[in-house]
């Protein structure tokens, strides 16, 4: 059989498993510290770490 | 037998697939594929039909017909059409939110051509035994479920995508449909040269 029949059917069974993986919707709560600052930020619209506090590097390529 | 049953089921599930390859069935496909879970409940009902459906329509085929070969069509549709009323009854009793959530398109599997295509397919054009039928419907079945789960997944997950407004909605709709449809191609011919 041609080997790419096997590739074909590997990514359909990869397809069929990924259909049920759930995406979760981002979080809207942004009192939980949404951007590891190290405190819930609110007042700012979460968007950013107020300006005496850094980002910790965990916190880095959330979605 | 056992390698040819196999052969029976993979090719009416992947290679020949009903939606993507033959373009049967486009009628669920694009009207109850928006959530996973209706999806497959919408495919196992299919697989229910097309099972009972590939049962009568041996029986009639062998048994009725050659006595009456003028009836082929009116049986045929009689027999599914049976099928879809006890499906729709079980399932209203079973499963009231499931009745809902397939709304029209649960008395629409009457007149799902993928459903009429398989019992003619299977009596006339291929004339399988009762064994061949039964694995050649469910696994029709299965590829329509395959088709539909493939195409809810997409659609649930563009909709957390930032997809331009251009090809929102149907036309994003198409546009997977004819993309399953290029992929499933790429299967033509398996099996043929082995």
């Amino acid at each position: 059989m041609n080997p790419v029949y096997g590739i074909l059917l590997a990514a359909l069974l990869f397809a069929v498993f990924g259909a049920f993986y759930r995406r979760e919707p981002e979080s809207s709560s942004c009192g939980a510290d949404p951007q590891g600052c190290g405190q819930a930020d609110e007042t700012a619209g979460c968007s950013a770490c107020p300006s005496n506090h850094e980002t910790t590097e965990s916190s880095h390529g959330r979605f | 037998m056992n390698q040819n049953v196999f052969w029976i089921l993979l090719s009416a599930m992947i290679v020949n697939n009903f939606t993507l390859m033959m373009f049967l069935g486009l009628c669920p496909f694009m009207g109850v594929s928006s959530r996973v879970g209706t999806a497959v409940r919408m495919g196992l009902a299919n697989i229910f039909v097309l099972t009972i459906t590939a049962i009568c329509a041996w029986f009639l085929h062998n048994f009725v017909l050659p006595y009456a070969p003028y009836l082929r069509l009116i049986s045929f549709i009689v027999v599914i059409a049976s099928m879809v009323q006890i499906t729709e009854m079980a399932i209203k009793k079973l499963s009231p939110a499931l009745f809902r959530q397939l709304g029209i398109f649960l008395p629409l599997i009457t007149t799902n051509c993928a459903i009429l295509g398989m019992a003619l397919w299977q009596t006339t054009k291929y004339d399988y035994t009762l064994i061949q039928g039964l694995f050649y419907a469910v696994g029709a079945g299965l590829g329509l479920t395959l088709a539909l789960v493939l195409m809810a997944s997409i659609r649930e997950n563009t909709e957390l995508s930032d997809v331009p407004s251009l090809a929102k909605g149907t036309a994003l709709t198409l546009i997977i449909a004819a993309s399953l449809s290029l992929a499933f191609m790429g299967f033509s011919g398996l099996g043929s040269a082995s």
